[in-house]
């Protein structure tokens, strides 16, 4: 087996995995070197052998349904949330509904970049110059992005695309980080999608990305209730201790005052498993409001 | 592999439960298997998939067309099996940008009995076994699913010519076993 060529080739080959040409230049070298025939002769006896041993593990069917059954039982849940009265769970469907509308039908999301056959390999921010770079690999290997600064509609509206519907994590937590960092103005849009994430992400750093931005764009303004809301959520449920403290934080300095902010603040400052810090907080925006 | 049917897609985008499970129902025990290899035990790879159901569910707004639902649930399952995984383990801290890196390597690798039959041939079981996660996870994907190295690439986050070279290895380190 003293031939240059490349036998790696051969597993392509066998796994059919060749375009027309390709496969016709190997089965040309096949058919006039000797060690690239015997190689291939050897790779397809092994192969056969491989195939006779190796077998998917057994699945059993009932398992699988009553795994599917259990998925059903929670999306039918999900739906059924919408009409009752549970109101943490009402915003929690309200905020996806809302920036599922925003990207997928208002219009503002569409047309901002055509996303057909890509995926978002990088989004990358310097805070300096304010400038986003997403960079995107397509169906074929190519790659292609997109650069802009982060206060232009287009790049808040992939931002939030990203953010609303990037399957990476690690995407969508840059997507959130580079919002975070940025100074720029609040609006409808990026809120929505922000409450939306820090609502129904499942991914923590995500979710403190999001917190951290929301509480970046409102600053020394007031928050929208559908914000507000969120955050006395998160304050509640969230199982991230940091998530939990930076949405506190941001409740605090607001100083809205609202009567499910009261209930929410007594339960946490009395909650003896909750971070000493955030109930402390707590406590004292309690002290506050009664004293006023 | 799985045609989509963008019907189906389309009403479980609007809400339709029925639409969504009869989705499900065209990959569930494919990608419970994938998900098998990576977890190492069938409760954990059933959770799994449970988990990404629902979040596929939750993103299907987000469902981009230019793959199939086949291998959009696939790669969210692979993703929640990873971090299932890492929690499991309670591996040191990988880098989030590593996640279709050493994640898969670092595990102690855990022989997929399940993948061979009987012990006939303890020779390629070992082997098997000896092979990296990620080589194992590859190899199962292309040789036992079928799928194209696109997909493959698609599924595990990864440039198609890191998933080659896997699936080079893992082929190169069976048949050493096979001939020894
Ligand atoms: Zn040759």
């Amino acid at each position: 087996m003293n031939c240059t060529h490349d036998h790696d080739t051969l597993v392509l080959l066998y796994y059919g995995e060749l375009t027309g040409p390709e496969q016709a230049e190997v089965r040309n070298m096949i058919a006039t070197c000797a060690s690239c025939q015997a190689a291939w002769q050897s790779l397809e006896a092994d192969m056969n052998v491989i195939d006779g041993l190796v077998e998917p593990v057994r699945v059993d069917e009932m398992d699988v349904q009553r795994a599917r059954a259990s998925v059903r039982a929670e999306v039918l849940a999900d739906a059924a949330t919408t009409g009752r009265a549970r109101p943490l769970h009402v915003v929690r469907w309200a905020a996806s509904v809302a920036a599922a509308f925003l990207v997928f039908a208002a219009g503002w999301y569409l047309g901002a970049v055509d996303n057909e056959n890509k995926w978002v390999d990088a989004v990358l921010f310097d805070a300096n110059s304010q400038q986003v770079r997403i960079d995107y690999v397509g169906e074929s290997e190519s790659e292609s992005s997109l650069s802009g600064s982060i206060h232009d509609a287009p790049m808040q509206r992939e931002l939030g695309v990203i953010l609303a519907s990037d399957i990476d994590p690690v995407s969508r937590m840059r997507a959130a980080r580079a919002l975070a960092s940025a100074r720029i103005a609040p609006n409808v849009n990026v809120t929505n999608v922000l409450s939306d994430v820090l609502a129904t992400d499942g991914n923590p750093v995500v979710r403190l990305q999001a917190v951290r931005a929301l509480h970046g764009l409102f600053d020394q303004r007031p928050l929208p209730e559908s914000v507000r809301a969120v955050l006395v959520e998160r304050v509640e449920v969230d199982p991230n201790t940091a998530v939990r403290m930076k949405a506190m934080e941001i409740l605090v300095a607001s100083e809205q005052v609202s009567m499910d902010m009261q209930q929410t603040m007594q339960r946490v400052g009395s909650d003896e498993r909750e971070n000493p810090y955030i109930r402390f907080m707590a406590k004292r925006s309690l002290e506050r409001l009664s004293g006023e | 592999m799985v045609p989509v049917d963008e019907h189906l897609i389309t009403r479980a985008q609007s809400g339709d439960a029925d639409a969504f499970d009869a989705l499900l129902s065209r990959s569930d025990a494919r990608v419970v298997q994938i998900v098998q290899g990576i977890t190492g035990n069938m409760p954990d790879a059933l959770d799994v998939f449970q988990n990404a159901a629902l979040k596929a569910w939750r993103s299907l707004s987000g469902f981009r067309a230019d793959s199939s639902f086949d291998t959009w649930l696939t790669r969210i399952a692979i993703n929640e099996a990873l971090s299932h995984r890492k929690k499991a383990s309670r591996l040191r801290a990988v880098p989030l940008d590593d996640v279709c890196g050493p994640v898969l390597e670092e595990a102690t690798a855990s022989p997929d009995a399940g993948l061979l039959r009987e012990d006939e041939e303890r020779g390629l079981a070992a082997a098997m076994a000896n092979l990296s996660s990620r080589e194992r996870t590859v190899f199962t994907l292309k040789h036992v699913h079928d799928y194209k190295i696109r997909e493959i690439a698609a599924m595990l986050d990864c440039a198609e010519g890191t998933v080659k070279n896997y699936l080079f290895r893992a082929v190169h380190k069976l048949r050493k076993h096979l001939t020894s």
